[in-house]
């Protein structure tokens, strides 16, 4: 028999360590944080904002710093990233916007529309597809798609026309984009599909029993209650492709270019290189001081970026919370 | 990794590709263990059976940018595809300095990070061309490289060029277990025939 005294002191004794636990995660975030910039500060503070910048080569400016003397005076630092932030955006943001789209959508058709034999395989192998490790679709990528892409898109006369400019061989923001798209939309269609379970039933069937169809009921009523869910499956999906970096260093042709809209069709199929694939391809040269600082710098960067994307999903969330279902706003974790 | 693990003291022995950097942490012992050969490999479609060191220069820095202009080529008028290792790979590091020097590669070259992603890309690409250790020149057209065949009888004799060093690092001179690992690699008949496998050994 346990006393009401015993009792309290198991209560506590869990709380006490159940907030270690917590304060040591968030130690360990601080610890991790303040790390990164120490590192990556030689790299920004030779820079300055002519680091986020265009300018040269930003690949020939890589290999010149990981050639540099050894004498710390005379540590090569020059970068202008701007390839590569552009190319971690465009790829990152595109592959959300496309990802969301057909996210919620899909969960409107599971949720209302799909036959109940075909939810049941549905909604399982969305989940599975949610795991798959990224190499593997990396893999897919450069086996399948980027030869389908090379024979089916890429004449040879489009390749000769920029032959001096840029190589166009298949590996090519299409493909990584694609390929993102299909990695981050499960989480997101799994999310959104929780959100729309958690409405209220007497809510939609308030509006079915004004006259309207399901449809009309679904996107205006459910779908509207799911915002804050939606912004949260954003943010995740968000902070996945941020840090992916095998998958895209294998499609996306791994050359530090910058895409120009302005080409055209062509614009799809040439290459880029985003942050986190850079540090990837380049971490066997950590070990050159200041070239392992300038691939903390990129870190660093996309530690702020997915910080920065986690405070203002929390604060869309805020705003949207009044009328909305908020059982799954979760907060999104680190790049993976 | 292996040199910045090692400069670190997370481990004894780290093994490198590349040769030291002047920015590499002080106090590193570098150990030649082995040669390897970096052979020149097109799709096996091209059949490309030499190329002279300016020829290689010439398509790896961007200034020929078409096969009819690469005599001994059989890819047609296609525009060359060049596939080549990041930057802070040791082939890539050799390349550099054994074939281009002191040309640069084209920044139009797609950079792979690893020698199987090099190999992968020439195979499925009739029009690429890359450089990879030797042992991954398998399923590709292996160029001869100023003459001679990229073979492990070439690069064991001496007249292949292309051939760069293997290296295991330790932190200050090795002592103890270390000293004597290194010791046998570098002159037991066992390891040099472990080594004779793929690579080069060094007598």
């Amino acid at each position: 028999m346990t006393s009401a005294a015993t009792k309290n002191r198991v209560d506590r004794r869990a709380e006490l360590v159940l907030g270690a636990l917590a304060s040591t995660v968030l130690l360990l975030i601080a610890g991790m944080i303040v790390f990164v910039m120490l590192k990556a500060w030689p790299s920004f503070a030779h820079n300055g904002l002519t680091w986020f910048g265009p300018g040269g080569n930003v690949d020939q400016e890589l290999t010149d710093i990981f050639n540099s003397p050894a004498e710390p005076s005379h540590y090569i630092y020059t970068l202008h990233a701007w390839p590569l932030v552009y190319a971690t955006a465009l790829i990152t943001l595109s592959a959300v916007a496309i990802g969301l789209v057909v996210a919620v959508l899909s969960a409107m058709f599971i949720v209302e529309f799909a036959p109940t034999a075909l939810r049941r395989v549905l909604e399982p192998v969305v989940r599975l597809l949610a795991a798959v490790p990224s190499v593997v679709y990396g893999l897919i990528g450069i086996l399948v798609i980027v030869p389908f892409v090379a024979k089916t898109f890429i004449s040879e006369s489009t390749k000769n026309s920029v032959a001096y400019v840029v190589q166009l061989d298949g590996t090519s923001i299409l493909v990584g984009v694609l390929i993102l798209t299909v990695m981050i939309t499960p989480i997101m269609i799994a999310i959104v599909v929780d959100a729309l379970r958690a409405v209220p039933n007497s809510w939609g069937e308030g509006a079915l029993a004004l006259g309207i169809n399901r449809w009309r009921a679904l996107w205006t009523i459910g779908v509207r209650a799911a915002r804050p869910a939606i912004v949260a499956a954003a943010v995740l999906a968000t902070a996945r492709a941020l840090g992916e970096a095998i998958m895209l260093s294998m499609v996306t042709g791994s050359v530090g270019f910058t895409p120009n809209p302005l080409d055209g069709l062509t614009f799809f199929i040439e290459p880029a290189r985003p942050l986190a694939a850079t540090i990837v391809d380049n971490s066997e040269g950590l070990s050159v001081v200041p070239f392992g600082q300038t691939l903390y710098a990129m870190a660093a960067v996309l530690l702020v970026a997915s910080a920065f994307l986690s405070f203002s999903g929390w604060y869309i969330r805020r705003l949207l919370r009044v009328r909305g279902v908020t059982s799954v706003g979760t907060t999104a974790p680190g790049p993976a | 990794m292996g040199v910045s693990d090692v400069a670190h003291g997370r481990v004894t022995i780290g093994n490198s590709s590349r040769d030291p950097k002047p920015g590499d942490p002080g106090g590193l012992v570098w150990h030649k263990i082995a040669k390897d050969a970096i052979c020149l490999i097109t799709n096996d479609k091209n059949k490309l059976s030499n190329l002279s060191q300016n020829g290689v220069q010439q398509i790896f820095s961007g200034g020929v940018r078409h096969w009819n202009d690469v005599p001994g080529a059989s890819a047609g008028k296609d525009t060359i595809d060049l596939f080549v290792r990041t930057a802070a790979s040791g082939t890539q590091d050799a390349f550099q300095k054994i074939f281009m020097d002191p040309f640069n590669v084209s920044s139009t070259a797609k950079q792979k990070s690893s020698n199987g992603l090099v190999q992968q890309s020439v195979k499925s690409d009739k029009d690429g061309i890359g450089y990879v250790s030797l042992y991954f020149a398998k399923g590709t057209n292996a160029v001869a490289y100023k003459g001679v065949a990229c073979n492990l009888r070439n690069a064991k004799s001496g007249q292949y060029g292309g051939v760069r060093n293997f290296w295991m690092i330790t932190r200050g001179a090795a002592h103890g277990q270390t000293k004597k690992w290194l010791a046998w690699i570098k002159k037991s008949n066992a390891a040099n025939r472990i080594i004779a496998t793929q690579w080069v050994p060094l007598h």
